[in-house]
């Protein structure tokens, strides 16, 4: 069961899936997971290791492919995509930030931060602007003719948050996305992140072992052997 | 939270009638949980009654008659030994819910579902208290109360998570000093 969003929508939800099931070998990394997020939504998938956060993650986003159930992204099942389809997806609709920065090691920050802005058809100039001003939020414009090689692990993550976030995504995914980060930094980039569903209400899927960052999203899911723990009840009334 | 010596203090820098005192502890103190008046109206005659302020008057800049009052000499030396004395941390050896996991498993109830409940509890609170956190109309005061709040609840909810982890055993120890002190009493 989970708790409907504070601010509930007619019409389609951004994502939904039913009865994700992830199994690799033996292992059920996803036991039957229903959620739905909304429009303005922050949800925390939080729980232990090896719990299922990330692969719920990869699953709404299209990067793995269930072996049952389906997900949507505003009512299109992702897994009946072609690559194309799901990879231009990935490139307008969604930003993503990891526990490592996963940035392209031949391009400077700049160039990673405007590079899906370039791909989505934005020209050279413009794409640059927006690229240092979210470098510039983050803390990291001097940074950015430097390539990934040449910074911090922790610079390198701020600069990947400025990459996810550059585009305008509708739904941002973030796994970990402060690991790497010290405390203001970490609270920099979570305030971001926050900004952005208030002010675009886009989305926020947040992965996190951190009751701390889990705090930050207006609603929680807690995993537990790919499963959905259902809320904890208060005394009968 | 209405300890004397925080209305003391916030009297100190100058005379100051009861309204004016409750506005200024609700503005620098009592971020989400402003104080009753009754409360400073009681502690203020507390206070002089133990010598620590004295009245200095009675002003009416506008609205009705309001006595001011003064921190005492008497006072301010309290203050000074308040302010040196370190909190006591005796608050942390045996907080509540530390004695409600060991009496549920004494009287055989469900120790994880009180652990359970308290944990949600406290996200949803470190919830509230992150989002006053980041909304752009929380000052600075505010954002230090709330990570006050935040940092102490964390260290709860770490703790309840090793707890939950180690149930069984202490199920176990706890059957064995019940059983302990059954067999010196039937001794
Ligand atoms: N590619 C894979 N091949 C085999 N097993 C996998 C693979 N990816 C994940 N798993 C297994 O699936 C389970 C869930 O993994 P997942 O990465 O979703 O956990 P998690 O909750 O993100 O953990 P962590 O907090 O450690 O990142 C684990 O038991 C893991 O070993
Ligand atoms: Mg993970």
């Amino acid at each position: 069961m989970e708790s409907s969003p504070s601010h509930k929508q007619s019409g389609t939800p951004l994502l939904r899936s039913e009865q994700l099931r992830v199994t690799y070998g033996l292992t059920r990394a996803l036991d039957g997971v229903d959620l739905t997020v909304e429009r303005g939504d922050s949800i925390a998938i939080i729980g232990s290791s090896g719990s299922g956060k990330s692969t719920l993650l990869h699953c709404l986003s299209g990067l793995v492919a269930p072996s049952e159930g389906r997900a949507w992204f505003t009512g299109r099942d992702l897994n009946t995509m072609s690559d194309a389809e799901r990879s231009a997806l990935r490139r307008q609709r969604f930003g993503f930030v990891f526990q490592f920065g996963h940035l392209v090691p031949e391009l400077t920050a700049l160039e990673n931060v405007s590079l899906n802005l370039r791909l989505n058809g934005v020209g050279r100039g413009p794409a640059e602007e927006t690229a240092r001003s979210w470098l510039r939020d983050l803390g990291v414009e001097e940074l950015a003719r430097r390539r990934p090689g040449e910074m911090s692990g922790g610079q390198q993550q701020r600069v990947a948050v400025a990459r996810a976030l550059a585009p305008e995504p509708d739904v941002i995914f973030a796994d970990e996305p402060t690991g790497a980060l010290d405390t203001a930094n970490g609270e920099l980039v979570l305030d971001l992140l926050v900004q952005q569903v208030r002010n675009r209400r886009c989305a926020l899927v947040l992965v996190t072992h951190d009751d701390k960052i889990a705090a930050y999203a207006e609603r929680e899911v807690v995993l537990r052997d790919g499963r959905v723990v259902p809320p904890a009840t208060g005394a009968p009334r | 939270m209405a300890a004397p010596e925080t209305l003391l203090a916030l009297m100190e820098p100058r005379p100051i009638h009861g309204y004016e005192l409750h506005q200024r502890y609700a503005a620098l103190l009592g971020l989400r949980r402003p104080l009753r008046s009754g409360q400073i109206y009681s502690t203020l005659q507390r206070l002089q009654r133990d010598g620590l302020v004295t009245a200095v008057g009675v002003g009416r800049a506008s609205g009705p008659d309001r006595t001011f009052f003064q921190v005492t000499e008497a006072g301010t030396s309290g203050l000074d030994r308040w302010f040196f004395e370190p909190e006591g941390a005796q608050h942390y050896l045996q907080p509540d819910l530390y004695a409600k996991v060991v009496l549920a498993l004494l009287t055989q109830r469900d120790a994880a579902r009180v652990l359970d409940v308290q944990r949600a509890a406290h996200r949803a609170l470190m919830r509230e208290m992150t989002k006053i956190k980041t909304s752009s109309n929380s000052g600075r005061l505010e954002v230090i109360a709330a990570d006050l709040a935040i940092l102490h609840l964390d260290a709860d909810l770490r703790w309840i998570d090793s707890t939950e982890r180690r149930l069984a055993n202490i199920q176990h120890d706890v059957e064995s000093h019940a059983a302990l002190i059954h067999d010196a009493d039937n001794k």
